[in-house]
């Protein structure tokens, strides 16, 4: 023991000066439990989270399943979208005024 | 602990836990926080949140060591809210801590022991927290380690400190 510590103790003493109400230790423990929330509450919370999740997993596979029918679709689109090149020929057949038949034998002759 | 677990039995085992801890833990927040009811406000505390925490609760200390770890952590911060009050309300009595003990219904202590609480409650946190449980309860520093997850050499010059500090207080009073 240090000796400032052992001076103190022979000053001020090591005695407990807090007082309780009377009973109060005998109705804590009561006290305490009667605060806490029900177990219940916690059940109900789970069964709750799970409901959530399986809503939210129900909702990505109809999301996946849209999404790839859609893809599907553009596949086609994408399809028809290189039809219009073929166009390109006719169109500057059309402003250089001369017709395909000119344009493949010049093609032809380089 | 596995009683405590169990979601069956879990309320039975926890009472069992605040029939055998309420009393020890309620006086290490009261030597911190000084007022019967908000010792009995900050008791409260400690148990919802262990109870709340219990499936958090890793069994890697003893329950009494993370009850206590907790009680110890809610005292600190009622004590932390009330100075941040004090400071705000600008209250020129904050310093009459003795004056104020001495006339609480559930303080029986003479002005030494209430000028001693007064000592106390001017060291900073921490250090308040570890003198009274080596001063009042003698616990032991291994114990505290475990509890305030700090080494042992800390906690003994942290002891040391506080000590000096409260017989300079003593020697300027005298």
């Amino acid at each position: 023991m240090i000796q400032e510590e052992q001076i103190l103790k022979e000053k001020v003493g090591q005695r407990n000066c807090f007082k309780v109400p009377e009973g109060y230790f005998d109705q804590l423990t009561a006290s305490v439990m009667e605060s806490l929330p029900q177990q219940e509450q916690k059940a109900r919370t789970t069964v709750l989270r799970k409901f959530f999740y399986a809503a939210a997993c129900a909702a990505i596979a109809v999301l996946m399943g849209v999404t790839y029918y859609f893809h599907q679709d553009n596949g086609r689109v994408e399809t028809a979208a290189a039809a219009p090149e073929s166009n390109y020929y006719d169109e500057m057949s059309d402003y250089a005024m001369i017709d395909n038949m000119d344009i493949y034998v010049c093609m032809a002759e380089e | 602990m596995l009683r405590l677990k169990d979601p069956k039995t879990r309320r039975e085992a926890f009472e069992r836990l605040v029939k055998e801890y309420s009393e020890p833990l309620y006086w290490v927040v009261r030597r911190i926080v000084l007022n019967h009811e908000d010792a009995n406000d900050v008791v409260q505390n400690v148990f919802m949140k262990a109870w709340i925490g219990l499936d958090n609760f890793q069994e890697e200390s003893r329950l009494s060591t993370w009850l206590y770890r907790i009680g110890l952590n809610e005292s600190l911060d009622f004590i932390r809210k009330q100075k941040n009050q004090m400071i705000s309300a600008d209250n020129p009595d904050a310093g009459a801590l003795a004056q104020q003990l001495m006339a609480d219904d559930y303080f029986d202590g003479n002005e030494t022991e209430a000028l001693l609480q007064e000592a106390v409650a001017q060291l900073p946190d921490v250090q308040r927290a570890v003198f009274t449980l080596r001063y009042y309860q003698e616990m032991k520093y291994s114990d505290m380690s475990k509890i305030l997850n700090t080494s042992e050499g800390a906690l003994k010059a942290s002891y040391h400190i506080a000590v000096r500090k409260i017989s300079e207080f003593f020697k300027q009073r005298d």
